[in-house]
């Protein structure tokens, strides 16, 4: 019955990931790129660039997402699928930055342009993301040195 | 509970914390670029009190551009610069009295820190020195042509940071006419 709890679990997560790394992003950029009308225009040079990183990046996030999910709690299984997962998640947020997604400029009919960046932004992300990564690492060594305490904790629930 | 889980528990609490005070000021940082790019007298160039004196025979140029920025977002505005260039087009006699633009000032001028809700005047000068004519361009000028003989254009960016840093925006005016001769 765990097991059949695990892969609905690691499935709900899968969801929740594409929606967040790949549906809303790509829905967002889609819409921007061509929204007609306004008394400015998206000029983003790299947009197929930045759709690709954002669907690559997106689709390994999301495929580990089930893995990371569906394993047994506190096992080494566990550990290590969280810590790729942060780690393709500082890569996905990486990808924002290298793609040219980070640096937004419009250009204002009759007027100019304008530009917003936000790399320092995702700098500041990449950094929480690091302590997430030395979390991860402690959690692996914690889930193989108290191996049997946890094995014991999960035979008696 | 394991005292490791109790540490990382705390670890844990620690970076949802840094997570959500990041995303807070970068939620309110965007609002703020929103809302100081929705209202256009909030950044406004005041072209009809700018003064530009111009001697076409020494070529002798200064101008002043005052300037107003209200800060109506939620943080302070850091690292606010005028950066200003400024384009002579004029009828060539070497380029068969085609239409050519030479640039004759690139100009930064850092400015102070505007904290929130408030409005602050600037005046950017521009003087003589910074400007750099070559002097021969005196006898490439087509002085017969049919006026405005000299024309000058800027491209005006006005570039700000949002919540220490976090948004950068920078907003360009380009080809604005700024002065004819005569």
């Amino acid at each position: 019955m765990g097991a059949v709890k695990n892969m609905v679990r690691g499935f709900i997560f899968t969801g929740v990931y594409v929606l967040f790394t790949l549906a809303i992003p790509l829905t967002l950029f889609t819409l921007l790129f061509s929204i007609e009308g306004l008394p400015f225009e998206w000029e983003q040079i790299d947009q197929h660039n930045i759709l690709f990183w954002l669907t690559a990046f997106g689709l390994l996030a999301s495929g580990f997402a089930f893995f990371k999910y569906s394993s047994p709690k506190q096992s080494i299984r566990k550990g290590i699928f969280a810590l790729i997962q942060v780690i393709i998640n500082c890569l996905y947020l990486w990808s924002y930055k290298f793609s040219g997604a980070s640096e937004i400029k419009f250009i204002i009919i009759d007027y100019g342009f304008f530009t917003l960046d936000i790399s320092q932004m995702i700098l500041i992300y990449m950094g929480v993301y690091f302590l997430t990564i030395v979390l991860k690492i402690y959690d692996i060594f914690d889930y193989t040195i108290n191996r049997e305490k946890i094995r014991e904790n999960r035979m008696k629930e | 509970m394991r005292p490791s889980r109790v540490f990382r528990l705390i670890f844990r609490i620690f970076i949802a914390v840094l997570t959500l005070s990041v995303t807070t000021v970068s939620i309110l940082g965007g609002l703020s670029a929103v809302i100081i790019l929705r209202e256009k007298d909030n950044l406004q160039i005041d072209f009809d009190n700018a003064e530009f004196n111009f001697n076409e025979s020494t070529l002798e140029t200064n101008f002043s551009l005052p300037f107003q920025v209200n800060n109506t977002g939620y943080f302070d505005i850091e690292n606010l610069e005028l950066y200003l260039e400024i384009f002579l087009n004029y009828s060539s006699i070497s380029h068969m009295n085609e239409t050519v633009a030479i640039k004759i000032f690139d100009k930064a001028q850092p400015l102070d820190d505007i904290p929130k809700g408030e409005i602050r005047d600037f005046v950017f000068f521009g003087n003589n020195s910074d400007f750099y004519y070559s002097p021969a361009i005196i006898f490439d000028i087509n002085w017969l042509k049919v006026p405005p003989i000299l024309e000058f254009y800027a491209n005006i960016t006005v570039s700000l940071d949002y919540s220490i840093g976090l948004h950068s925006l920078a907003i360009t005016l380009e080809n604005y006419f700024i002065y004819g001769y005569p």
